[in-house]
């Protein structure tokens, strides 16, 4: 019979080994998906700009304002006039960023798409992101927080402010 | 070979996880509002299934009873994390679909159930074979379930809108309560179909507890005592 002290040794080094081989199969699988997967969040950003600002052809990357909004990813200025600004925000009880990008021209909303979150099922398949649309920075925060979305709609509306904030920085307040 | 072919065939109605096991109910009522997402969701799950059940089954007399469910669920949690990031990687429409839900696949009840019922006590081979009848019937419950709820809830087959479906959907059925209602009624459906000969779920006691093996303390011993002495004052 074995002694107590040997199986609990024993366990140790079974449970770390079965660890270490986990995570050694984790990293050689990683290592071949992330070029991929990265890949894909790109394309899928370049496909926001063009939901965001559908008149523009081109988008050019602009640098970020010192004191621009944290959660301000990129923004890009389109060849129409207006401004593409990606967001990556997240509520305070999500696992992970809500991806976000406004296109605005005009002092007004052209559309905010919702390109990535992790915890929503049916993606991408309400309406909530539309009620921005024609809004201007006066008025955005009169939209109605919803419930029901799968995800936080305070939250989506705090990142139109933040992409008003980074607009008018860059533009110096001029109408755009 | 009969035997190995009944491993996989009664997973599919006789000992079916979802209809009369009762196992992996939050996924199955989360994705069954669409064909596709079904489908994904079933076919990630009989992977994670058949790979923790062959490895699992590989490794049963290496590990320790005391860290035993520690090691199954690092396990799950490796290939449900390979299966993700594969997902991600090749098939980013289908893991926005699934969500959080992919993730979850960890704590499906189906897969540490199968590896704690099964897997632990059989040979590679048989697991990879309950973890494949296990996987279909996941899948085909899933692609049931989803059918009826997409069908008659939304008026579509897969993202196909159906127009003579138009004027007779009840769209309830995509919600939680026609989800629980379709539910209920398979359940209903399979129990008649298979007449009361699926497997019972033991009772609630000691015995059928997953640690009863190398506990046997403390309320485990005392109830047993009770129930000996109980047995033996009814054959007095």
């Amino acid at each position: 019979m074995k002694k107590p002290m040997d199986v609990k040794v024993k366990s140790i080094i079974v449970l770390t080994v079965i660890c270490l081989v986990v995570t050694a199969l984790l990293a050689v699988t990683n290592y071949f998906t992330e070029p991929v997967i990265e890949a894909g969040r790109q394309q899928k950003v370049q496909d926001s700009l063009k939901a965001a600002i559908p008149d523009a052809e081109s988008f050019e990357e602009l640098g970020l304002p010192a004191n621009a909004p944290g959660s301000v990813v990129a923004v890009y200025r389109a060849d129409n006039g207006g401004y593409a600004v990606v967001l990556a925000v997240r509520s305070s009880y999500s696992s992970g960023d809500m991806g976000i990008t406004v296109g605005i021209k005009d002092g007004a909303v052209v559309n905010a798409v919702l390109t990535s979150y992790f915890e929503s099922k049916d993606f991408g398949q309400d309406t909530y992101p539309a009620e921005f649309i024609g809004r201007t920075e006066n008025d955005y925060a009169e939209i109605d927080d919803v419930g029901g979305v799968t995800y936080s709609s305070r939250v989506f509306k705090g990142a139109v402010g933040d992409a008003f904030t980074v607009v008018e920085m860059i533009t110096g307040g001029e109408s755009e | 070979m009969k035997n190995k072919l009944g491993i996989v065939l009664k997973g599919l109605v006789k000992e079916n996880p979802v209809l009369v096991l009762v196992l992996g109910t939050c996924p199955t009522l989360a994705t069954s509002t669409s064909v596709v997402s079904a489908l994904a969701m079933g076919i990630a799950a009989t992977a994670v299934l058949v790979c923790s059940n062959v490895c699992i089954s590989a490794l049963r007399k290496l590990i320790p009873d005391m860290v035993r469910i520690p090691c199954y669920i690092v396990v799950i949690a490796g290939f449900v994390s390979i299966v993700q990031m594969l997902m991600e990687a090749y098939l980013p429409d289908l893991y926005d679909m699934l969500g959080v839900y992919l993730a979850l696949i960890v704590v499906n009840c189906i897969i540490l159930g199968r590896a704690e019922m099964y897997a632990k006590d059989n040979g590679v081979v048989d697991s990879a074979l309950d973890g494949v009848g296990m996987g279909i019937g996941f899948t085909l419950a899933l692609l049931v379930m989803a059918t009826i709820r997409e069908t008659i809830g939304a008026g579509s087959f897969a993202g196909i809108e159906l127009s003579f479906m138009e004027e007779f959907k009840i769209p309830i059925l995509t919600a939680a309560p026609g989800g629980f209602f379709v539910f209920g009624c398979l359940i209903a459906l399979v129990n008649h179909i298979t007449r009361g000969k699926a497997p019972v779920r033991k009772s609630f006691d000691c015995e059928s507890c997953p640690s009863a093996e190398f506990c046997r303390k403390g309320s485990c011993t005392a109830a047993e005592t009770a129930e000996k002495e109980g047995n033996a004052d009814g054959n007095a």
